[in-house]
């Protein structure tokens, strides 16, 4: 797109930033350097390795929230799953059940939960944040009953490898991550499938008019949603060797922060996988640093507030500031 | 909107009276309310347990939930009164600790109590203008302005407390204030502060212009601002009176607990949405109900209650008050469609 505008500061500055996932690029790197500065450890192998592989929960469970948020949804019940597919498939192999597929069965949890979740949004026509929420506290208290009296605990080698090992130097868990960033990012930005995921978020009635199929695509959406929180569940189970109560709860929150930061715009329609993963990146950072600097872990937790609330002003900025430019100048080209 | 609501709803009992008689029309006139199919439910419930268990229907027992609902019921009516405006507060359980926590930090440093009490409820007066402003002003979507709100007051107190519990603040007048000590029998002070702040709502609700502008708000926000409301002040109004009644409760339930933990009130908004969605309240804005609010935080405690008394295991609470979120609209509509009319919800 060109503009016939004289650049002046403040637009020329908006024009780089509306350019998706620039904003938040900057503040990692910023981020980065003054962790790098001022946090004792900070730049040390072992700690970066830390941040990384602990980044890979949020990072996938944060994808899968940019397909339900791109699509004009909302999946509170994210947490829920992911204590559920940890439960289920440390459970599944104590009781002797094959080691891939009890990672089948954890995943065929979450994709359930996703079905149901649809089910309820787009043949029974609930709000979809009452549905999830509704979600959240049943699957949530099915977790309980499951471990609360006796925690599930893993004994499997090859479970603790999900998270633990590394293939040529690189955690395992990060080359998982990768593999959903690039499915993932790819599904969204060049298929069929990723356009219509966008149509549906920006104006679902001129998406079904343009032959889009959109209680599928809904469907389709928080199914992903639920395999991914299912794929972070049984990953978090992996590392801690057991199945908790109270395992994943809180990540819907911390899940729809990541993508905020990283441009997904929660009224739907935009949004990309690569802003998410960096949004997440800055969200574990961050947590690093604190508990390096010693700082109340709940400094964290206002920060994160306030950042949300900063990346949903900068949004509308953004959009107020690409509906203001001329769409195609005459010497465009 | 809401005039040509309760038109439809007056024709159509002159209609019901027309073909069936009075006691159809009442019928579907009662079922067409919000929460009329949760009422129904409760109702079910209680004649159910009664007959197994007698334990269940004894005044004492009675009581007890009465007592225990109030700490759901009274920030369920600030959710209500924020979802008939259109919006969602997702910060009452962190407002609730926050303010709780200002009212014990004030008494410990000798403040008496009306004016720590006044000071708190300013407080959630204060945190809800804020959530308020950045909605209105800022246009951050309610679910987000609100969820920010929770973290960020939750966190505030935290950090302020260090994670060290309020203490020491407790007096006789405060033990009968939280209800630890009974009036006449087994009421208690907090479930007549609800009882009143039922009425004082509804009738605001029901007879006064701020109600008809509060649901012309939440149901069509243009066709209001058009007919001359002030649809931004509205909403913030909503948002402060949500404030100041978390501020009330954390207050009552300081005197509950006799310590403030820095985690009181966290995941009360989860309770209390599921009150005012089961009393009818539809998250698209312009419908709810006060005494809607009050079965649904009714049969909230009766749940808890029936789970204690058949001893089962207390983690089952998580997955029916999930299932009743799901089916609670269900339910709703149901009624309605009883009552022959369009739900909304």
């Amino acid at each position: 797109m060109t503009t016939n505008n004289s650049g002046r500061g403040g637009r020329a500055a908006l024009r780089v930033i509306a350019i998706e996932g620039s904003t938040v690029l900057a503040a990692l790197i910023i981020l980065f350097v003054v962790s790098a500065i001022f946090a004792p450890g900070f730049m040390t192998s072992e700690n970066l390795t830390n941040v990384l592989v602990q980044s890979v929960f949020l990072i996938i469970i944060g994808i899968g929230m940019t397909f339900v948020l791109v699509a004009g949804g909302i999946d509170l019940s994210v947490g829920s799953t992911m204590g559920l597919s940890g439960a289920l498939c440390i459970y599944s192999m104590n009781s002797g059940v094959p080691f891939v597929l009890a990672l089948l069965i954890g995943l065929a949890a979450g994709a359930l939960v996703g079905l149901f979740n649809s089910y309820f949004i787009t043949v029974l026509r609930i709000a979809d944040f009452i549905v999830t929420l509704g979600t959240l506290s049943l699957v949530r208290g099915i977790v309980e009953l499951m471990t609360a009296n006796s925690p599930l605990d893993s004994r499997s080698d090859a479970f603790s490898f999900l998270t633990s090992g590394t293939v040529l130097g690189i955690p395992t868990a990060v080359l998982i991550a990768v593999a959903v960033i690039l499915i993932g990012g790819i599904t969204l930005a060049k298929t069929p499938m990723g356009r219509s995921i966008y149509a549906v978020g920006l104006n679902p009635a001129s998406a079904y008019l343009a032959g889009v199929r959109v209680p599928r695509v809904r469907v389709g959406v928080y199914v992903v949603s639920g395999v991914l929180a299912a794929l972070a569940g049984i990953l978090l189970s992996s590392r801690l060797s057991s199945a908790q109560p109270a395992a994943g709860t809180g990540y819907e929150l911390t899940a729809i922060a990541a993508a905020a930061v990283g441009g997904t715009s929660l009224a739907g329609g935009r949004g990309s996988v690569l802003g998410t993963v960096l949004g997440a990146l800055l969200l574990g950072v961050l947590q690093n640093s604190l508990s390096l600097l010693r700082v109340n872990a709940f400094w964290f937790q206002i920060i994160t507030g306030l950042m949300i609330v900063a990346a949903v002003l900068l949004d509308g900025a953004i959009k107020r500031f690409v509906k203001s430019q001329p769409v195609m100048s005459p010497e465009g080209a | 909107m809401l005039s040509t609501d309760t038109k439809q709803q007056r024709a159509e009992v002159v209609d019901g009276k027309t073909r069936t008689g009075g006691l159809t029309s009442r019928l579907r006139a009662f079922l067409g309310k919000p929460g009329a199919g949760i009422f129904i439910f409760l109702v079910v419930l209680l004649i159910v347990m009664g007959i197994g268990t007698p334990v269940m229907l004894s005044p004492g027992n009675l009581f007890g939930i009465l007592n225990q609902m109030v700490f759901i019921l009274i920030p369920a009516f600030g959710l209500t009164l924020v979802i008939i405006a259109g919006g969602l507060d997702l910060s009452v359980g962190s407002v609730l600790g926050l303010t709780g926590g200002i009212c014990a930090f004030l008494i410990v440093r000798g403040a008496p109590l009306p004016l720590a009490f006044a000071l708190a409820i300013l407080a959630g007066a204060v945190l809800g203008l804020i959530n308020g402003l950045v909605v209105t002003r800022l246009r951050v979507p309610d679910f987000i302005a609100t969820l920010a709100m929770l973290g960020v007051a939750r966190g505030v107190l935290y950090v302020w407390t260090q994670g060290v519990p309020f203490r020491n603040y407790m007096s006789p007048p405060y033990y009968y204030l939280g209800g630890l000590r009974m009036i006449a029998g087994k009421i208690t002070i907090p479930l007549l502060i609800a009882l009143f702040l039922l009425l004082v709502l509804s009738f605001l609700l029901q007879r006064t212009h701020y109600g008809v502008h509060l649901r012309a708000t939440g149901s069509n926000p243009e066709a209001a601002r058009l007919s001359g409301i002030s649809v931004r002040q509205v909403k913030v109004s909503a948002y402060v009176v949500s404030g100041m009644l978390s501020a009330i409760t954390g207050i009552l339930l300081a005197g509950r607990l006799t310590t403030v933990h820095p985690d009181m009130g966290s995941g009360y908004e989860l309770r209390a949405i599921a009150a005012a969605v089961m009393g009818g309240a539809a998250l698209s804005g312009g419908r709810g109900s006060f005494y809607g609010a009050l079965v649904g935080a009714v049969t909230l405690t009766v749940i808890q209650n029936v789970i204690n008394i058949l001893n089962l295991d207390t983690n089952w609470e998580d997955v029916i008050v999930g299932a009743i979120i799901l089916f609670a609209v269900l339910i709703d509509r149901g009624a309605l469609a009883l009552a022959g009319r369009k739900s909304r919800a």
